[in-house]
């Protein structure tokens, strides 16, 4: 026989065919039972998987909130007010006050008490701040005021 | 004309079962098992010569289906698709094996086994087919019984066309003289 013309069905043709014994009864149930876990399992991997994402994303945005929120330059008001009281001392006097600088200078008079009564009792940051805040906001003011206001003559 | 009734892989499955295969019912998956689970168990009877692995890939290759019909397109008929399945499936098999390490074709052919006089006179087709190495074996099968190309097979196994060519005429060779030998020890034995 030629060894291009040999093929297995030519070999074979000749041999009795083997009895195949049939599968066991239970393969299928077994192969049923297996996809079925499997595609539970796969479900609840998507579910962990998807909850653990969204845990990761919110934890990302809440650390970048957090790292905004305090990456956020924080005023010393203290410090603000104390230098805007400078550049108001180096302005001359006005020859008269404005009504709007009158009416800041007196609510500055009042938060200095308030101030002052805040540190007496040991009062917390958090209490101060605002105090010194508006205290920068009616010194800003009077700056402006002042600024605008006629500066007597010497002679 | 052949009237034969379709068998093994080449029967027919309808299109109502497969859509309904397709969302996962259980019921069209029984129906598939009943069609194609004797082609698939001789598939990977012949491929890996061994029947609990064979049944063990019965089980593997239609989890892999079950998995994956949502893929199959209609392209070719069911029963090929799911035929390579099978054989891919029994390919990575041997080869977790590692029952396709050596690639070299003289070297695997010399783990033929031989016949021996005893049972040489009860040899059936398979019987011959399960006394090549499985690599020698699979390129049999698939080429002779399941028609895959050389091509097919260079790119199944990570070889040469040629390589497949060779494999194939020397385990052809082979096997007409374990066939030539039990023909013989069959007359002697009468």
């Amino acid at each position: 026989m030629n060894e291009h013309e040999l093929n297995f069905h030519d070999l074979a043709a000749g041999l009795p065919a083997r009895a195949i014994e049939p599968l066991p009864t239970d393969l299928w149930p077994r192969i049923a039972a297996a996809h079925v876990a499997r595609r539970r399992q796969r479900r609840w991997r998507r579910v962990t998987t998807g909850g653990v994402a969204l845990a990761v994303i919110a934890a990302v945005v809440v650390s970048a909130f957090g790292w905004r929120h305090t990456a956020m330059p924080v005023t010393d008001w203290q410090a603000r007010a104390q230098a805007l009281e400078l550049q108001l001392d180096a302005l001359p006097l006005p020859a008269t006050s404005a009504p709007m600088a009158r009416l800041a200078e007196s609510e500055i008079a009042n938060l200095d008490s308030s101030l002052q009564a805040a540190y007496d009792r040991g009062a917390a940051r958090h209490d101060i701040d605002p105090l010194w805040q508006r205290r920068s906001e009616l010194l800003d003011a009077l700056l402006s005021v002042r600024r605008q206001q006629p500066v007597p003559v010497r002679i | 004309m052949n009237d034969k009734p379709a068998t093994g892989f080449a029967q027919d499955v309808d299109a109502m079962t497969l859509a309904r295969a397709q969302h996962g019912d259980m019921a069209a998956f029984a129906q598939l098992y009943q069609r194609y689970a004797r082609a698939c168990l001789l598939l990977a009877l012949r491929l890996t010569g061994q029947r609990q692995a064979a049944e063990d890939l019965v089980h593997e290759a239609f989890l892999k289906m079950m998995d994956t019909i949502g893929s199959y397109r209609g392209e070719a008929p069911f029963g090929a698709w799911f035929k390579r399945l099978t054989a891919n499936t029994a390919i990575d098999w041997l080869r977790r094996q590692r029952h396709l390490a050596t690639s070299d074709a003289d070297e695997l052919l010399e783990h033929a086994v031989g016949m021996d006089s005893d049972n040489a006179g009860l040899i059936d087709a398979d019987s011959l087919l399960a006394r090549l190495p499985p690599r020698a074996r699979a390129i049999v099968v698939l080429h002779e019984l399941e028609g895959y190309t050389h091509a097919e097979l260079a790119a199944l196994f990570g070889q040469s066309e040629s390589y497949s060519k060779s494999i194939l005429a020397r385990a052809l060779k082979r096997l007409q003289a374990l066939a030539t030998s039990a023909a013989h020890a069959s007359k002697v034995a009468l």
